[in-house]
Order: C-alpha cells, then sequence, then structure tokens
C-alpha cells in the first residue's frame, strides 16, 4: 500500500473509529469489524481515493457504506431464513454486541442522538464531532447541501427539546 | 438558533469524542494479500447468498413443470367445423351509419 495512504489512515483512526461507532448505532464489534472490512477493502485496492474530495470525506464516505453492508448482513442473518442457513451450514457467527461504558452525560448525549431520524443524527455527529463543514457532511452521506442544511437544523432543534432539562439545570 | 447551544453542543461532542478515541482499537492495517489469496477471502456468506435465489428457482422450476400425467387428463380439444367460426360478410347488414358522416367512404 502506498505509504502517504498507510498514514493518512493512521492520522484519522481515531476519528474513523468513532464515525464507525455511529454509523453501527454504538455497538464497539461491530464497528471494529466495519472499520477492519473497510481498511481491507482499501488494502485490497477495492476502493481506491481519486481526489475528488477531500481524503477525509472519502474515507468516512467508504466506511459509511462498509456499515451499511454490514447492517444488511446482520439483518439477513436475524431474519428467519439466515437462522435457517446458520443452522444448517457451519457460517461464522458474529461477536456479541458490546458497547462502551460511558459516564452519565455521553451517555444522554448518545442516548439523545439515538432518538433522532439517522440523517439528522449523522449531519450532528459529522459536524459537531468531526468537525466537518455542512458541504463535507453532504459529501459523505451522499445528499444534497440544501438537503443536509436541513437536516442539520431539524436535528439541532429537536437536539434543543431533548437537552431542554439538562440546559435549565446548568443554567 | 442561538449559538451559545451550537457551543453547548459542541462542548458535550468533543467529551464524547474523548471518550470514545480513548477506547479506540490500536492501530493495525491489513496486509494486501497476494492473488491467490483474494480468490480464497470471501464474504462468509457469498455462496449463502447466491444458494438461496438457486434453490427457490428450482423450487418453482420443479412445482411449475407440468407433467406429462396431467396433459393426458384434460378433456379433447373441440374439432371445429369449417366455415362456422368466422362471421358471413355477405349477409351482415352494413353498419356503417353508426360511423361520423365525415367518416363514411362513399365506393365509386
Amino acid at each position: 500500500m502506498d505509504k502517504e495512504l498507510a498514514t493518512n489512515l493512521e492520522t484519522l483512526h481515531p476519528a474513523a473509529f468513532g464515525w464507525a461507532l455511529h454509523c453501527c448505532g454504538g455497538d464497539v464489534s461491530r464497528a471494529e469489524d466495519v472499520l477492519q472490512n473497510a481498511y481491507l477493502k482499501v488494502a485490497q485496492e477495492r476502493v481506491n481515493f481519486e481526489g475528488r474530495a477531500t481524503f477525509k470525506t472519502w474515507w468516512f464516505g467508504v466506511i459509511r457504506f462498509t456499515a451499511h453492508e454490514e447492517h444488511r448482513r446482520v439483518r439477513f442473518r436475524e431474519s428467519l431464513l439466515g437462522r435457517l442457513f446458520s443452522t444448517l451450514t457451519e457460517g461464522t457467527h458474529p461477536p456479541p454486541s458490546r458497547n462502551l461504558e460511558f459516564n452519565e452525560r455521553n451517555a444522554e448525549l448518545r442516548a439523545a442522538l439515538a432518538q433522532l431520524p439517522a440523517r439528522q443524527a449523522e449531519v450532528l455527529h459529522l459536524v459537531f464531532y468531526q468537525d466537518l463543514t455542512l458541504a463535507e457532511a453532504a459529501a459523505v452521506m451522499r445528499v444534497t447541501v440544501g438537503s443536509t442544511r436541513q437536516h442539520y437544523e431539524r436535528g439541532k432543534a429537536r437536539m434543543r427539546e431533548l437537552l431542554k432539562n439538562e440546559l435549565y439545570h446548568e443554567t | 438558533m442561538k449559538p451559545e447551544f451550537e457551543i453547548h453542543l459542541r462542548d458535550r461532542f468533543s467529551e464524547l469524542r474523548r471518550a470514545e478515541h480513548e477506547a479506540a482499537p490500536l492501530w493495525s492495517l491489513p496486509e494486501s494479500p497476494t492473488p491467490s489469496q483474494r480468490i480464497i477471502h470471501r464474504d462468509p456468506d457469498f455462496h449463502l447468498r447466491w444458494a438461496i435465489p438457486v434453490l427457490i428457482v428450482l423450487v418453482l422450476l420443479l412445482w411449475i413443470k407440468p407433467s406429462h400425467q396431467s396433459l393426458a387428463d384434460l378433456p379433447a380439444w373441440p374439432e371445429p367445423s369449417p366455415g362456422q367460426w368466422f362471421a358471413d360478410i355477405s349477409t351482415s347488414p352494413s353498419t356503417d351509419f353508426l360511423l361520423p358522416t365525415h367518416l363514411n367512404i362513399k365506393l365509386p
């Protein structure tokens, strides 16, 4: 693999883990799997950075897509047909889900984010957690900037409602 | 939206980021496999995903395929008598009067 590419990936590793964790609904085991699968895609040159977006935007798009693939796989495994086939064949069993132990404030934020529609939660994570601009978030989410702005405003308003009690306590 | 809420939200997210970054697994990049290994490494559900549709199609084909016995059980096809199935053009009355006037063709 290209040394520059490896350096970029290493620099972004903690942020990429945070994004994978968000895409997997806070499940650490699944996030680790998703990240490893995404790295494997890069190592096998199944995905290539062509410089059309920033490296971070491209890499986050790859992780998001890989997480969606993993989600579809999990849904198939959990379906009746999937369970039937797993009993007939010696399929690989996914590791049990594992969540990080957060302090009360972080747990509350995670719970509030979980109540938001997926797109709103995604854009808030990308803007506030990953420090991306709305245009960059739009590129990761593969939607228009206008649509992203709408999700962003609605998400912020909803978060304000959800964290209202805590804001009152602080002021 | 008040900017102070944005600042508050940013603080909360940076707190979460710190906690999650601390819990991040160690950086390890998988080695790029050789071409022969690439063929071996496949998604564990790869065969399963193909097997299911193929199985469904096979079952449907076997189910739908007509047997010779069932064809023999069908009643005999009625033999048509010539001339019975078509209207006689010469005896049928003209229906030109049903058409609008401008569509009536007058033959010389």
